[in-house]
């Protein structure tokens, strides 16, 4: 039996404007992370309610299904029911869990808004992306510290190799939590404050691999994720993508793998063609 | 790859700690739900709730993690895996995390880390090895979702063994949304009642040992012959009823079963209106004459709302019924609404149990469910 290959298909990035993102793009990457940036990214209404960690998934992953030629413009119903969702986030809810902790120990819960009850549980960021694309596979959301992203494209290789689905939209996605800052000096982590940023991947069975020519191979747990392109053979680990050792990389936690692998996914268009990401786009 | 074989459970509810113990609980229809004890009362409209070590632990942090470390040793130990030997892995289903801690954390400035955040430091700890750890957020299907991430694991043979577990306890952040939400404060759970008045939130953990295969030498049991899991992708509350039936029919698919060759269902059942509507319309549309024969049953109106937890424990219960051969009562059942009527609800004995439906449903529409055989020696 042929081993099942997996490659991406498309990809996105959302990011504050003035963080370093080591030269990747501009295609598959928005700019700005204030309310009305990410309004203008989503640009469609019914997010007044969605959180933060949402709203930047929101954002990502219509990049990513865009260029992955699967959405041609904004969020439809796909009603697909062979392709999973996979959202990496440390720290995604904890404003609302803290915020309306707080209003219950000052004045009780009669004060507290219904409207914030999907968001007390963490699931509501894939449940979202799910709902907005019509993605009814598998549907988590990993959280499990810095390497939760790599284990969100463990899940995802592991799904479509067993052919549990023919396809899948992982994303990590963090939002700045002011409320948890002092966790993170107390634990001499200065620096690692979660900032405003998310990164989508749509990854899929190699049924149509010449059409997408970067293959991601992510054997288990423990081994390195690497991206090898199909014309020439170019390979990269995405641990030594151009953004490894960037600042950035420390405050993005749950998405910090997935924005390793899509700068890697990057760098090897680039190298592969002098308009690289035209060439996806038109095999898209 | 034809079942995933359960070596080793372990589960910890209101009732206490013990697969045995707390089956015997279930068996004699204690309800362990009681007056509020880790939230302040005053706070809340809502005052029961069916939580742990009440009274006795009021004050200890990341208590959550704490019975979790119990029953995935506890698990492991009855499987005969060797732990350093073998290649283990764990997936922790949750809904919460250690929410309840970090929320005392705001209020105390003290007793929370980061690393009490997932489920790693704590579990490799307890256990000794830097084995795996895999934490998966996922509301109140939380640990019945990672099972089909084992059975991957476990195919393409990345890991000899792996430990699903799932673990809450109350939030004051859970606790107080739906407080905001029920229009009436429950102080019970009756699933599947006509008079029923909500959800309230319990506490558990509970792990099993999965393998692809088990040696002669130790006992199985039971056999995962289904485990799927899919979402709705409709609401990011209110289950869908095509959803919740289109994942009972893949698991059956999955299992090559049909509705006549299930003997139990062991319900999600969590007593609010929609979701026990949603349920039993569900059931009762995929099952029709065969209900007749198959119980009906489930443990929230005795466990309470377990969250992550609870899909594990309805599982851990099956495997004690395929043991046993009884159903354990529904007390607080009176009246079943119509789409539930036509099962067995009562609980008891009857036919022997060969096959158990599993189902868990939770917020953002995530839908899982399990087919659990009986091991034929």
């Amino acid at each position: 039996m042929r081993e099942t290959n997996v490659v991406i298909r498309g990809t996105g990035v959302v990011a504050e404007h003035d963080v370093d993102l080591r030269g990747l793009g501009p295609h598959g990457v928005a700019r700005g992370c204030d309310d009305d940036a990410l309004k203008a990214h989503i640009g469609k209404r019914g997010i007044r309610y969605k959180d933060r960690a949402t709203r930047l998934a929101l954002a990502a992953a219509k990049l990513a299904m865009q260029q992955a030629g699967l959405t041609v413009d904004g969020y439809q119903d796909l009603d697909d029911a062979s392709c999973a969702v996979i959202v990496a986030s440390c720290f995604g809810n904890v404003d609302t869990v803290l915020a309306s902790a707080a209003q219950i120990a000052a004045e009780g819960s009669s004060v507290l808004s219904p409207m914030d009850l999907p968001n007390a549980s963490a699931n509501v960021v894939p449940a979202t992306l799910a709902i907005w694309f019509g993605l009814r596979g598998p549907n988590l959301l990993v959280a499990n510290g810095p390497g939760s992203g790599t284990d969100a494209l463990l899940f995802a290789s592991n799904m479509i190799r067993t052919g549990s689905v023919r396809r899948v939209l992982v994303c990590g996605t963090e939002a700045r939590q002011p409320a948890i800052d002092p966790l993170f000096a107390q634990a001499g982590q200065a620096g690692r404050e979660p900032a405003d940023i998310a990164a989508a991947v749509v990854l899929e069975r190699d049924e149509a691999a010449a059409a997408f020519p970067v293959r991601l191979a992510l054997s288990g747990p423990g081994t390195p994720v690497l991206l090898e392109h199909a014309a020439g053979g170019a390979r990269m680990d995405a641990a030594a993508s151009p953004l490894a050792g960037a600042p950035v990389l420390a405050r993005s936690h749950g998405a910090a793998s997935i924005l390793s692998v899509v700068s890697a996914w990057d760098a090897l268009c680039k190298a592969a063609a002098p308009r690289p990401h035209t060439l996806c786009r038109e095999a898209a | 790859m034809k079942g995933m074989h359960i070596v080793g459970a372990d589960m910890w509810t209101a009732h206490g700690h013990g697969r045995r113990h707390v089956f015997d609980a279930l068996l004699d229809g204690q309800i362990a739900v009681g007056p509020l004890i880790h939230l302040d009362r005053a706070r809340y409209r809502c005052q029961h709730a069916y939580e742990i070590g009440a009274g006795t632990d009021g004050t200890q942090d990341c208590r959550n993690t704490g019975w979790l470390r119990v029953v995935v040793a506890g698990a492991l130990a009855e499987s005969q895996v060797e732990l350093g030997r073998e290649r283990v892995a764990v997936l922790v289903g949750t809904g919460l995390r250690e929410q309840p801690t970090l929320e005392k954390w705001q209020q105390d400035e003290a007793g929370f880390t980061l690393d009490d955040w997932d489920y790693r430091r704590a579990i490799q700890e307890e256990l000794g090895h830097p084995v795996p750890v895999y934490t998966v957020v996922n509301a109140c299907a939380a640990s019945l979702c990672c099972l089909p991430l084992a059975s991957d694991m476990l195919e393409l043979d990345q890991f000899d063994a792996v430990v699903v577990a799932g673990t809450d306890a109350i939030s004051s952040s859970m606790y107080g949304l739906l407080d905001r939400a029920n229009s009436v404060p429950p102080d019970v759970i009756q699933p599947f009642d006509r008079h029923r008045k909500g959800v309230l939130m319990g506490e558990g953990a509970a792990a099993i040992v999965l393998r692809r295969a088990a040696a002669p030498t130790v006992p199985v049991l039971g056999i995962l012959t289904a485990v799927v899991q899919s979402c709705d992708a409709r609401n990011e509350t209110a289950p869908d009823p095509v959803g919740v039936e289109t994942s009972m029919r893949l698991a059956h698919r999955a299992a090559g079963v049909g509705p006549a060759e299930i003997d139990v269902v062991m319900a999600h059942g969590t007593g609010t209106q929609l979701n026990d509507d949603t349920e039993a319309q569900a059931l009762s549309a995929l099952f029709g004459g065969a209900a007749a024969n198959v119980f009906l049953s489930g443990v929230k109106g005795m466990t309470g709302h377990t969250a992550g937890a609870s899909g594990l424990i309805n599982l851990i219960t099956g495997l004690e019924i395929l043991r046993s051969g009884t159903v354990p009562p529904a007390p607080g059942l009176n009246e079943p609404v119509d789409d539930a009527a036509g099962f067995r609800t009562a609980g008891g004995s009857g036919n022997t149990v060969n096959r158990i439906q599993i189902n868990a449903f939770g917020f953002g529409g995530v839908n899982a469910v399990s087919i659990l055989e009986r091991a034929h020696a």
